[in-house]
């Protein structure tokens, strides 16, 4: 069995579904390969979607949020294999 | 009293049913339903079965993603700029009661216009049975409401809001909204409208109305399906939620309502079909609502002159020549309105409404409580045949 290598994401969680799903519109428009996730259990108070990007895009991705009006309500750092 | 002409001559059997239906009740629920309405709807149930909110999982995200494109429709439609501010609920009277039932509380007073359907009138009798002190604005005999009574009522002593409908479902009255609103913010009050009539026959910008609240019914001038209705809140405006409960996101651990809009006010899981279809319908009336309305003011024109030259009707409402939103109802000088709605119905295959419509204030104030009235609205898939089907059959009835 082959080791995968890890692929480190920023996973940006909402206070509501209109507003993950508004802001994966928002960072895909801006070619962000943002996808909708479960909301990890590290970002605890949250349930339902949360938004993910590469890690290397996390500070652009959350600048873009903010200008346009969709802080994130909390954000994670996860390793996907 | 009024005398009765007896119609049992004209030999209505209990099983008699004309082939067609001529439909005229577009006020209680506009139908047929645009093809791209029910096709949305057959589209939510067949591909957007997840749950929108509760999983991240593709099929839910697709529910959510709908959802979520038709309330940014809905909210292009009626002038609302954040779309977070329209609340998807069962219908204009959830709306109504969330409203009224969320921002008033004991010891307060309201002015609610004397116009008012039982969506807002049976609230306040409600809150009237605990505290509240309503107060009715009247309407004159064409149930318009001047916006100087609401200002006397205000001046009498505070209130915490004034509520009145956009349009009356009764006499097609359109109120002076803009008005109403304005004097209720001048006094310090919230301004908390009933849309039902209004949404797809009026033009609306609720942003520019600065309404506090404004409800609507999705299955009549937006065109959905039943069962779905939006609710505007300002966003200065907060009312305690009716209801609590998942919502698929917020501090889930936590026993308390999350405050973040829309989901404060959309416990439980969504009606996804019928939001499908109002979404369509919203869609479909940003692109053609302005041609619907010109031939609705058209159509409901001609039934008027046309109810006055058949003879024998009262006209409930504003005159000929004064815009109204597509219905009209009559009384007849000797017929009873539940015998002509019969007979229409019955012989002709022609879908009218009598009674008191749910509106009995509205009836009170223009003096038909003790009769009713024959009510027939029109909405965008009327035509002229519709209309001379309908004068043609009353002429036949009352000749």
């Amino acid at each position: 069995m082959s080791a995968r290598t890890p692929h480190p994401f920023l996973v940006f969680g909402f206070k509501t579904t209109h507003d993950a799903l508004l802001a994966e519109d928002l960072l895909r428009d801006v070619d962000f390969d943002a996808v909708p996730v479960p909301t990890p259990k590290s970002l605890g108070s949250l349930c339902g979607v949360a938004i993910r990007v590469p890690f290397e895009q996390g500070n652009v991705a959350r600048a873009e949020l903010i200008a346009a009006g969709l802080p994130p309500a909390s954000e994670a750092e996860i390793e996907d294999v | 009293m009024r005398r009765l002409r007896d119609t049992t001559a004209m030999n209505i059997t209990g099983s008699s049913q004309p082939d067609r239906t001529v439909y005229l009740d577009h006020a209680a629920t506009s139908w047929p339903k645009p093809q791209a309405v029910v096709d949305a709807v057959v589209e939510a149930l067949t591909r957007y079965g997840g749950n929108p909110g509760r999983g991240a999982y593709a099929l839910a995200v697709a529910t959510g993603r709908m959802i979520l494109e038709a309330r940014q429709s809905c909210a292009q439609l009626l002038g609302v700029a954040d779309s977070r501010d329209l609340a998807f609920l069962s219908g204009c009277t959830e709306g109504m009661n969330l409203a009224l039932k969320g921002l008033i509380s004991p010891g307060d007073r309201v002015i609610a216009c004397s116009t008012e359907h039982n969506a807002v009138a049976r609230p306040l009798a409600w809150l009237a049975s605990r505290g509240v002190e309503v107060v009715q604005a009247q309407a004159d005999a064409t149930g318009y409401v001047d916006p100087e009574v609401v200002e006397h009522a205000l001046d009498a002593r505070r209130a915490r809001a004034v509520v009145c409908q956009h349009a009356s479902n009764v006499t097609g009255t359109i109120q002076p909204i803009g008005d109403i609103v304005d004097v209720a913010h001048s006094h310090g009050a919230l301004a908390i409208v009933d849309g039902a009539q209004a949404g797809g026959h009026l033009a609306l910008d609720l942003g520019a109305l600065g309404a506090d609240a404004y409800g609507l019914s999705g299955h009549k001038g937006l065109l959905g399906p039943q069962g779905i209705g939006l609710l505007y809140l300002s966003p200065e405006t907060e009312p305690e939620e009716l209801l609590q409960g998942g919502t698929g996101s917020g501090a889930s651990e936590l026993p308390t309502q999350p405050t973040a809009r829309p989901d404060r006010y959309e416990a439980g899981t969504p009606n996804t079909p019928g939001i499908a279809g109002l979404g369509a319908g919203a869609d479909l009336l940003r692109e053609r609502g302005e041609a619907f309305r010109a031939e609705e003011r058209r159509l409901v024109r001609r039934l008027h002159e046309g109810l006055l030259e058949v003879g024998g009707f009262t006209v409930l409402g504003p005159g000929s020549g004064e815009e109204r939103v597509p219905l009209v109802s009559v009384i007849h000088e000797s017929i009873d309105a539940d015998q002509l709605a019969f007979l229409l119905d019955k012989r002709y295959g022609i879908a009218v409404r009598a009674g008191l419509h749910c509106a009995p204030w509205a009836h009170r104030t223009v003096g038909t409580l003790e009769c009713g009235a024959v009510r027939l609205s029109l909405g965008w898939s009327s035509t002229d045949d519709d209309v001379e089907a309908a004068l043609d059959a009353l002429r036949e009835i009352t000749r």
